[in-house]
């Protein structure tokens, strides 16, 4: 993300379509190329899709006259199709648990998969049943919670319930480590590729120049963070730096109590140089939990996602030097991650079935207990001319 | 040596000294080695009992009842246990060493899935409706058992936030068989004589108090003011032993074993009650209703009960007193396998589970078992009917032949279609 380009007209998005899933979805990524969407499941899978472009189909149909005093529309637009299609390809096995981290490499056609027993692969994309290149299985010690690559595509880093921070090539090899003093949420890497920010459990964030093995600045966000009886509630979910560096942002929850944990999603902006907090939003009231993901879109603003009661979610566009989204999205329930299309114009959100929850047995018809599922919502951003 | 043996094999450490000492010395010759408290108690082997409510609802799938890999089975792997075959969740590592001592029901299945109703009805032991509120379970037991020879109050509850009695557990009992709550862990204030008052003006005061007593029981049902006097009696016998709820002299390494946190300390201050001889202590903890961030609450919650029950056990253990002491750790219900918008499990009372321990209980067994995805009990599983029944025989109650005498009502101990679980009785 960088400084914000000149507010331009703007036309809000529009959702193409819901495509279904049978899953719940942690996390879903566009590739670089644009042709593919991963995504990772809370079932050790990996779903995939082929996006197809289909030719634009709109036809003009006139419509009779058919009052006098009334003057008749030239034409009527049909109810246009969805231009793009996710054509699901053959799941990726074997993972554990829950894959809650995937990332593409930047310019290389190779998907790198942490689930949450610990073990981080690489794997092609292409194909039905796509070549592992490599993989640890003890990659941590449980829950990898965060997995990023660097700019560059040199360097992985991740992140874990084990307290580990770890930086890796993007063979595999094991760079770098360093323990911290809890549970360890986020980590991202500064746009140059060397430096890496973590957040902790507390929202202690940290600097750490792996080359140098060197601690740098912290950053206070404790305020995404709560001790609510026995209970430690991490608001932590997300860190990105600006594109020119210099802003580094914390996304999450400013919890307000433990169980439920209720909480307002806030979004903390912190100066690189000083370590000084430069603003914070909240986007809603407790209900609406966490921003639990975030895009930086070309023309400098984000795009992020939020979580809370079932059925609470938003989809906002925010620019760093605004007090408010200048856009909000609240129809699509539980939104879990997002992913821009690197054309820009579209992105996707991996969000949750309405009604997702419920005391006690509840069983269809057929007395089946069902899980949840996780539909993508693939959104068009209009250009500026419409 | 041994070239075989590792130098620590040939170390006992204190608590496998006492465990091994306990069935075969004399407590009097173990010195400073154990407290007195609790050679007094093992020496009496008067039936206790521990009680941790979990208020909320533990997830059964994040702790006694792992599903990994499965479609509700949640982020965690499952560990081994000292009792070969079984498992339990990661997060659970402490308890999982103390398995061989355990007895785990994990195909509860019960009947409300609300906190406002469950709560009481899941305490009461949810017998058939007969128009009476039953007594929770620690009521029952001040009832049929009270207090031991210890003369110290016979149901106790360590709780976080405010202290008091709370007379609502006893039911058709009557208040005097309420629990004697101790607010966050703490003794009451101003029970014990004020440093600044010499013993005769105590004696005074409390002549005093008795006398007003007794103008005021005078004018009221007895019920009440009985209930009154009881409970100051045996609360002031608690008090003579204030260093119950002193840990702040125990080492560091103790303290860091049940863990620097409320569960850990309260399950300390239970320890020391246990060991001087109150017939039952309840443990609440409260948060464990965890409808939103279901895993990473459950990454934070689990862990702190895991290491203060794991620690009691195996004190319990290694001071013989698990022998009599009847150990239970359970909630209201537990949390349903599908996982909701908010990552989180909402309430389930269909499949859940029970750890128990000690007196009159297999040790080791796993009792029935939930479907491959954790969703309902494979077999029909046990209502808390027979697991009340079941609490009652472990402690030698027959509820075939004892009944609650409700002013002449004959009332059943349990619900009088259910029956014990055998396969976890001795």
């Amino acid at each position: 993300m960088s400084d914000p380009k000149p507010a331009a007209p703007f036309a809000p998005p529009k959702e193409l379509k819901a495509f279904p899933n049978d899953r719940q979805l942690c996390i879903a990524r566009f590739s670089p190329c644009g042709n593919f969407l991963a995504a990772g499941a809370m079932e050790g899978t990996v779903r995939r899709w082929k996006v197809v472009e289909k030719p634009k189909l709109t036809v003009d149909i006139a419509l009779p006259d058919e009052t006098a005093k009334k003057p008749a529309p030239k034409a009527a637009k049909k109810p246009e199709e969805s231009p793009v299609e996710l054509v699901p390809l053959p799941h990726l096995t074997g993972f554990n648990g829950w894959v809650q981290n995937i990332a593409f490499h930047p310019k290389d056609k190779i998907l790198f998969v942490a689930d949450t027993w610990g073990k981080l692969a690489a794997t092609d994309i292409e194909g039905d049943a796509p070549k592992p290149r490599w993989e640890n299985a003890t990659a941590h010690d449980g829950w990898i919670r965060k997995l990023a690559i660097s700019p560059d595509g040199r360097h992985l880093a991740t992140c874990g319930r084990d307290q580990f921070v770890r930086i890796w090539t993007t063979a595999g090899k094991l760079v770098a480590e360093h323990r911290a003093e809890e549970d360890v949420f986020a980590v991202t890497f500064a746009p140059e590729g060397k430096v890496v920010a973590f957040g902790d459990l507390k929202g202690t964030i940290t600097m750490w120049d792996f080359e140098a093995k060197q601690l740098g600045r912290k950053f206070d966000a404790a305020v995404l963070h709560k001790l609510s009886r026995l209970q430690n509630v991490a608001g932590l979910r997300v860190l990105t730096f600006s594109a020119d560096g210099k802003t580094l942002l914390a996304g999450g929850c400013e919890p307000a109590g433990g169980g439920f944990v209720e909480g307002a999603p806030a979004l903390l902006r912190f100066d690189v140089a000083t370590g000084k907090q430069l603003s914070e939003w909240r986007f809603g009231v407790a209900k609406d939990g966490f921003v639990l993901d975030a895009a930086s879109h070309p023309d400098g603003y984000l795009v992020l996602v939020t979580s809370g009661q079932p059925g609470s979610g938003k989809i906002m566009f925010l620019r760093p030097g605004e007090k408010e989204p200048f856009f909000t999205n609240t129809a699509v329930a539980n939104c879990h991650s997002v992913t821009l299309h690197p054309d820009g114009k579209r992105f996707a959100v991996a969000a949750m079935n309405k009604a997702s929850n419920g005391n006690g047995r509840q069983l269809t018809k057929d007395g089946q207990y069902l899980g949840n599922n996780s539909p993508v919502h693939l959104f068009e951003i209009p250009t500026a001319q419409g | 040596m041994n070239p075989l043996c590792k130098p620590w094999e040939h170390a006992a450490s204190r608590r496998q000294f006492l465990g091994a000492s306990a069935g075969t010395l004399a407590f009097g010759a173990l010195g400073g080695m154990i407290s007195p408290q609790a050679a007094e108690a093992m020496r009496k082997k008067e039936k206790q009992v521990l009680f941790v409510w979990l208020d909320g609802g533990m997830s059964q799938l994040e702790s006694w009842d792992p599903k990994p890999n499965t479609e509700f089975g949640g982020p965690f792997r499952s560990i081994k246990t000292t009792v070969p075959g079984t498992h339990f969740s990661e997060l659970m590592p402490q308890s999982a060493k103390q398995a061989h001592r355990l007895c785990v029901v994990r195909s509860i299945c019960t009947k409300d899935n609300a906190h406002s109703s469950g709560v009481a009805r899941i305490q009461r032991g949810d017998p058939k409706n007969r128009g009476v509120p039953y007594p929770f379970f620690g009521s029952a037991i001040a009832k049929l058992m009270g207090p031991t020879s210890s003369k110290l109050p016979p149901y106790v509850w360590v709780k976080p936030g405010s202290g008091g009695f709370k007379t609502e557990d006893a039911g058709f009992l009557g208040p005097k068989y309420g629990s004697l709550a101790f607010g966050d862990g703490k003794p009451p204030e101003d029970l014990l004589r004020h440093a600044s008052l010499t013993a005769d003006e105590d004696a005074e005061r409390n002549e005093l108090r008795e006398l007003l007593n007794r103008r005021y029981a005078a004018q009221r049902r007895p019920t009440y003011t009985e209930a009154s006097s009881f409970v100051f009696d045996t609360a002031q016998e608690l008090m003579k032993r204030a260093n119950i709820f002193d840990t702040s002299k125990l080492a560091a390494k103790e303290l860091d074993r049940y863990g620097r946190t409320e569960i850990g300390q309260h399950m300390l201050v239970a320890r020391n009650m246990l060991e001087a001889g109150v017939r039952f202590v309840k443990v609440g903890s409260y948060g464990w209703d965890t409808h939103g961030d279901n895993f990473n609450g459950s990454a934070s919650l689990v862990p702190k009960f895991d290491r203060a029950f794991a620690a009691i056990v195996e004190d319990l253990a290694a001071t013989g007193l698990l022998e009599h002491t009847l150990v239970i750790a359970m909630s209201e219900f537990g949390r349903t396998p599908r996982i909701n918008g908010h990552v989180g499990r909402d309430h389930w009372p269909e499949a859940w589970s029970i750890a128990m321990a000690g007196c009159g209980l297999k040790a080791g067994a796993v009792v029935g078992a939930t479907n491959d995805k954790g969703t309902f009990v494979k077999d029909p599983g046990y209502d808390i009917g027979a697991v009340f029944h079941t609490w009652f025989q472990a402690l030698g109650i027959d509820t075939k032949k004892v009944e609650y005498d409700n002013n002449g009502q004959p009332l059943p101990l349990a619900h009088d279609d259910m029956q014990s679980i055998k396969e976890a009785l001795v």
